[in-house]
Order: structure tokens, then sequence, then C-alpha cells
């Protein structure tokens, strides 16, 4: 009897959890990705004036194959720079692309991990993949779901490409 | 390939003052117009949204990555071409439109 009141009460703690944490807050933050994680694309955005700096996990990166879904564990990291202004224009490079500075404004991190998918609607859900959006100092600058709901409409439009607009294209195109 | 499409790119190609090229691209239908362009180093892609619903130009390739941003009907884009290579370039919103870019040097 006491036996199967702690197994029940342990499934109900666990399955908890579970729907407790879906969303940005089952996200942590990727110290040290800046050394540890690869760097794989840049991306101007001559609207924002910006240039975001696109990263990836070296695990992830060596499993990935192309054309097939993505490994779970991977990690994508999205990085808004600041870039050089020349007035109010960007200045740009020899080959006419962005010069970012050191100052990063924000932090966007997508993960795939087995089982995530399944807490979001069929309608919703992008996969096993959730959304994180940090500051600099690793915090969370939204942890209402509601923040998100964009990520998820947005990522939609590339399900053939496991939800990924860059990476999935990345790893076809190497 | 290319060589078939060069007449329809011309057509659609006006030299600028210093000897560049602007490369017009059209989006009616959700549609790019020409899906393949052949450019120079100098040249200039001009998106224009003749379309009904908004667009977002965006190059997903290594290298040449860009995103213009939300683009709303009547509205143009400029693309400066300023490396050789090619990309592709896709819409955020609608993932079925495609350009190949072949740029020479």
């Amino acid at each position: 009897m006491l036996r199967a009141i702690t197994f029940t009460l342990s499934a109900v703690l666990l399955l908890s959890a579970g729907g407790a944490t879906a969303g940005p807050e089952r996200i942590g933050f990727p110290r040290g990705y800046g050394d540890s994680f690869v760097r794989y694309l840049d991306v101007d955005r001559p609207d924002r004036k910006i240039k975001r700096v696109f990263y990836v996990n070296a695990a992830a990166l060596e499993a990935a194959a192309p054309g097939e879904e993505l490994p779970q564990g991977t990690v994508l990291i999205m990085e808004d720079h600041q870039i050089e202004l020349e007035g109010e224009e960007p200045k740009r490079d020899a080959e006419g692309r962005f010069i970012a500075t050191d100052e990063i404004t924000n932090v966007f991190v997508m993960e795939k991990q087995s089982g995530w998918g399944a807490d979001y609607p069929a309608e919703k859900r992008n996969g096993d993949w959730d959304y994180a959006w940090f500051g600099t100092d690793g915090a969370l600058k939204h942890s209402d779901p509601a923040r998100y709901e964009g990520c998820f409409s947005c990522h939609q439009s590339r399900s053939e490409r496991d939800y990924t607009f860059t990476f999935f294209k990345y790893v076809l195109d190497k | 390939m290319y060589r078939y499409l060069a007449p329809i790119v011309m057509a659609l190609t006006m030299p600028s003052a210093a000897g560049a090229a602007e490369v017009v691209v059209q989006m009616e239908g959700a549609d790019y117009s020409p899906s393949k362009i052949e450019a120079r180093v100098g040249d200039v892609l001009v998106f224009v949204n003749d379309d009904a619903v908004d667009h977002d130009v965006f190059v997903p390739t290594a290298g040449h990555g860009v995103d213009l941003g939300k683009q709303v009907p009547g509205a143009t884009t400029v693309l400066p071409l300023g490396k050789p290579g090619r990309f592709e370039v896709e819409c955020v919103i609608h993932p079925q439109m495609h350009i190949e870019v072949l740029v020479r040097p």
C-alpha cells in the first residue's frame, strides 16, 4: 500500500514538474558558449541596424546529418550585436558586411530535448523545441510563455527544416 | 542554366549612374520573379513588394546572411551585392519563395 502511494505521488510530482517547466525556464543559459559553441552564421539586419551571430553546440554540429532531423540536445543561439555606424548609416567591411561591435543586446536560445514538444498543443508545437530570451547576464528577459508565441508561430514556417531557419540549411549546404 | 535566364534578367536590370546595375525582383502572388539571378559585385537587388501581403527577404546562406525585415505591400528594400559567390534568397514568412543568386567578381 505504502509502495503504491509513494509511486503515485512520485508520478504526480514528475508530471507536475514537467508541466511547470515547459517554456523558457527549462532552458539554461549556455554560459561560456562563445568558447565552447561553434559560430556558423552571421546575418546582417539593416532595418534594425544590428548583426545577428549564430552558434550551435559542438556535439550537435558533429551529429547533424544533411536533410535529417536535428539531434536531440541541439542548442542554437542567436546573439544580437550592435554595429559600427558612420553617422546614421551602418559601416561596412570590404565585402559589404556590417561590422559588429562587442555590445550584445539579446541572446536568444532554442533547444531541442526529447519529449519537450509533448507539453504543447499540436497547432503550436515546434517538434521538441523550446525557446528562451536572455540578457547578457544570463537572466531571462521574459519568463511569460506568452512572449514566446511569436517564436513558435514564425518557426512553424520551417517545419520541413526541423523548425530552424538557419542551422538545418547550414548542414545541408556545408 | 543561367544563360537561358540572361535575357529575362537583363530586361529587369537597370544600369545605375556608377555603372553598377539594379536587378528588380517582384513578389506578386508570394513568388519571387525572377527566380534565378546572375549579377556582379557592386550590383544591387531591388525587392519590390507588389503583392497584397507582407514579405521578409532573408538570405540564410553562410557568408551572405541578411534579413531585410518585414516588407509591407508597396514597400521596396535593397540588397547591395558586396562579395562574389552563390546564395539563396528566401522569405521568412513564405517558405516556398526562393531565388538562386550568382554574384560574379
